[in-house]
């Protein structure tokens, strides 16, 4: 379960502020999170993922407290239980498809063993990409590279997946293909997921759709 | 730490142009400074010794360093010189041990030098094969110039036509390369040998009248008269001393004006070289110098020109440390998005800054291995450099 209580958030220099009483998200639900640009959507993830702290609240993800760790803690924490999916930059171009999948294991310090390469090559199998391990991310198509992308947040099995509009630089039937393979990877591993996302034709694929304007308006 | 340099050598791999070309500069700008320093004092240190080891040296009074560089480097720019009679006149004084020699001549290019059979004592040079030269003709190489030229005792070398366009002045001589000496790592090693009178012969001093009359020549000379011989165009005419002729090459004239270049003195002690450095002072023709005293003179004037080459250095090495810091922000400006994701991802702080200095360590690390090998190189090829100088 995910749970985030009495949330009070400004950037400095700034008059944007983020504020609500309550969230909880059922572990293993999929959940949109939708409301208009500008609205703090990516906001709400930063906060989720420990990039950003709020200034006020608490915030735990499957009993660990997030607000009360360092900022190195947090990013390890990160590194280690969170998948991340990013709208644009998602792959390094000097480095192949399959080390970019084991990238959060290479930053990690880990060794590549021959299980983790069998798995990158399970998942590169899932998403329709077999046998491109080799390959330069400048060697595939954007939405392949995002496939790719879905894979590293994959590869280390995290509980919690967390998206912010992985499938906004997509053309639609592109969007369909790419958020339906990620959700079939979710569904198998059993992991929460919250994506944001503009795109009303994809709510319906989704157990919750969160609105961002509901969610600050009731805690007013 | 083993993940941080693979990350970091993909990156350089993958952006091989920029890899390179950051090397090149890094080399280039390490080298310039370092390498000058080190072939600058590679050559003030030969040319130190070598003016160690001539204490004195006398020749005609002018340029004291022609002077010099003939005495020592075999030069043979130095077109005036001084004659045999001031050597009787230094020998009567019984101070010194001299070594006359006479530099004028070159064969493909390599200094003859014409001189006694003691100048070998006095350099310490020994044959490496053959003999030192005896006879009149005789040639001994210098072991670097034996190489160069790829001759050795048996063969014979023909000296250079100094004036291609008058065929009348002098004929080349061609000379029996009688050995070729020991490398001793200075100067002997890129000359010629002779017996002065062997130099004085090439310099048109010396005839044997019996030169081009040699029968199977005889088709090559076109016109004949007192004092010229006339050679068809398409031979290169030369002198050849043999067994036969030798006995008939003679002097014209008093054999006090022939000429030398130079004379090395070696006093047989301080008291004779005080004496013998007053009395030349006052000399009108001739002059007599301390080799260690002209080669500092002229390495100070080096040193000037390398303490003005070293600032201007100075001042380039700060504006590269400046440049390098601007290529070094921007490349890692260029890669903000990169750096956000890792971030963004997880990546701590440490690692992202591990990466980053474990690609510029292995940069710097090439590029100094780089310029390194180049200094070495250089310093190896030092004495031919030299010699092409
Ligand atoms: N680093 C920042 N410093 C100051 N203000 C910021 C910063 N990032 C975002 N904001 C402001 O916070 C507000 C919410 O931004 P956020 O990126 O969360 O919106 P979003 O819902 O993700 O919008 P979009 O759908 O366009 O991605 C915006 O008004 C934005 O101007
Ligand atoms: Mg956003």
């Amino acid at each position: 379960m995910i749970h985030l209580e009495n949330i009070s958030f400004t950037y400095p220099k700034s008059s944007f502020s983020l504020a609500f009483s309550s969230l909880k998200v059922e572990a293993g639900t999929h959940v949109a999170l939708i409301g208009p640009s500008g609205s703090g959507k990516s906001t709400l993830l930063n906060l989720l993922s420990g990039i950003l702290l709020p200034a006020q609240g608490d915030i735990y993800i499957h009993e660990e407290k997030i607000t009360g760790k360092t900022e190195a803690a947090r990013r390890a924490f990160r590194l280690d239980k969170i998948g991340m999916i990013f709208q644009s930059f998602a792959l390094l171009q000097y480095i192949n498809v399959e080390n970019n999948i084991m990238l959060p294991l290479l930053l990690d310090g880990q060794p590549i063993t021959k299980a983790l390469k069998e798995r990158c090559r399970e998942l590169l199998k899932s998403v329709g990409l077999e046998g491109m391990e080799s390959r330069y991310p400048a060697q595939l198509s954007q939405g392949e590279q995002q496939r790719v992308a879905i894979c590293r947040a994959l590869i280390n099995n995290p509980k919690v997946i967390l998206a912010d509009e992985p499938t906004g630089n997509l053309d639609h039937k592109n969007a369909t293909s790419v958020l339906d393979l990620m959700l079939q990877q979710v569904r198998i591993s059993g992991a929460t997921l919250i994506m944001s996302t503009h795109d009303r034709s994809l709510f319906s694929k989704f157990d919750r759709v969160v609105d961002i304007n509901e969610l600050t308006r009731e805690s007013i | 730490m083993k993940n941080w340099f693979y990350l970091a050598s993909q990156y350089i791999r993958f952006y091989k142009t920029r890899s390179v070309l950051l090397l090149t500069c890094l080399s280039i700008i390490t080298c310039l400074p370092v390498g000058l320093r080190t072939l600058i004092s590679h050559y003030q240190n030969e040319l130190e010794n070598r003016a160690q080891s001539t204490p004195l040296i006398l020749g005609i009074r002018g340029h004291r360093f022609d002077l010099t560089m003939s005495a020592l480097y075999f030069r043979t720019s130095l077109e005036r010189s001084t004659t045999m009679e001031e050597l009787e006149k230094l020998n009567k004084t019984g101070l010194v041990k001299t070594y006359p020699m006479f530099v004028r001549q070159t064969s493909n290019h390599i200094p003859i030098v014409g001189t006694t059979i003691d100048y070998f004592d006095f350099r310490d040079l020994k044959p490496s094969s053959g003999t030192l030269p005896m006879l009149l003709g005789d040639a001994v190489l210098g072991a670097r110039a034996a190489e160069r030229l790829g001759l050795d005792a048996g063969s014979h070398i023909i000296s250079d036509q100094t004036n291609l366009y008058n065929l009348a002045s002098q004929y080349p001589l061609k000379m029996n390369v009688v050995g070729v000496l020991q490398a001793n790592g200075t100067a002997d090693d890129d000359a010629i040998f002779t017996d002065l009178k062997t130099t004085w012969t090439i310099e048109g001093l010396a005839h044997g009248h019996d030169d081009l009359a040699k029968k199977e020549q005889q088709q090559n000379i076109l016109s004949r008269d007192e004092n010229n011989l006339v050679a068809n165009a398409n031979l290169t005419p030369h002198i050849e001393i043999t067994p036969e002729n030798i006995a008939s090459f003679h002097f014209h004239g008093n054999e006090s004006d022939l000429p030398l270049t130079s004379v090395i003195c070696v006093p047989k002690n301080l008291k004779s070289a005080t004496i013998i450095k007053a009395r030349y002072k006052l000399s009108k023709t001739a002059q007599l110098l301390s080799p260690e005293s002209v080669i500092s003179e002229l390495l100070l004037l080096v040193f000037k020109v390398e303490l003005l080459l070293h600032s201007s250095f100075l001042l380039v090495g700060a504006a590269t440390a400046a440049l390098l810091g601007l290529i070094v922000m921007l490349s890692i400006r260029l890669r903000k998005d990169e750096f956000n994701m890792l971030h963004a991802i997880g990546c701590s702080r440490k690692t992202v800054a591990g990466i980053i200095t474990v690609e510029w360590i292995v940069i710097a690390t090439v590029s100094l291995l780089v310029s390194t090998a180049i200094i070495m190189l250089v310093l190896y090829a030092a004495p031919n450099i030299g010699r092409l100088m």
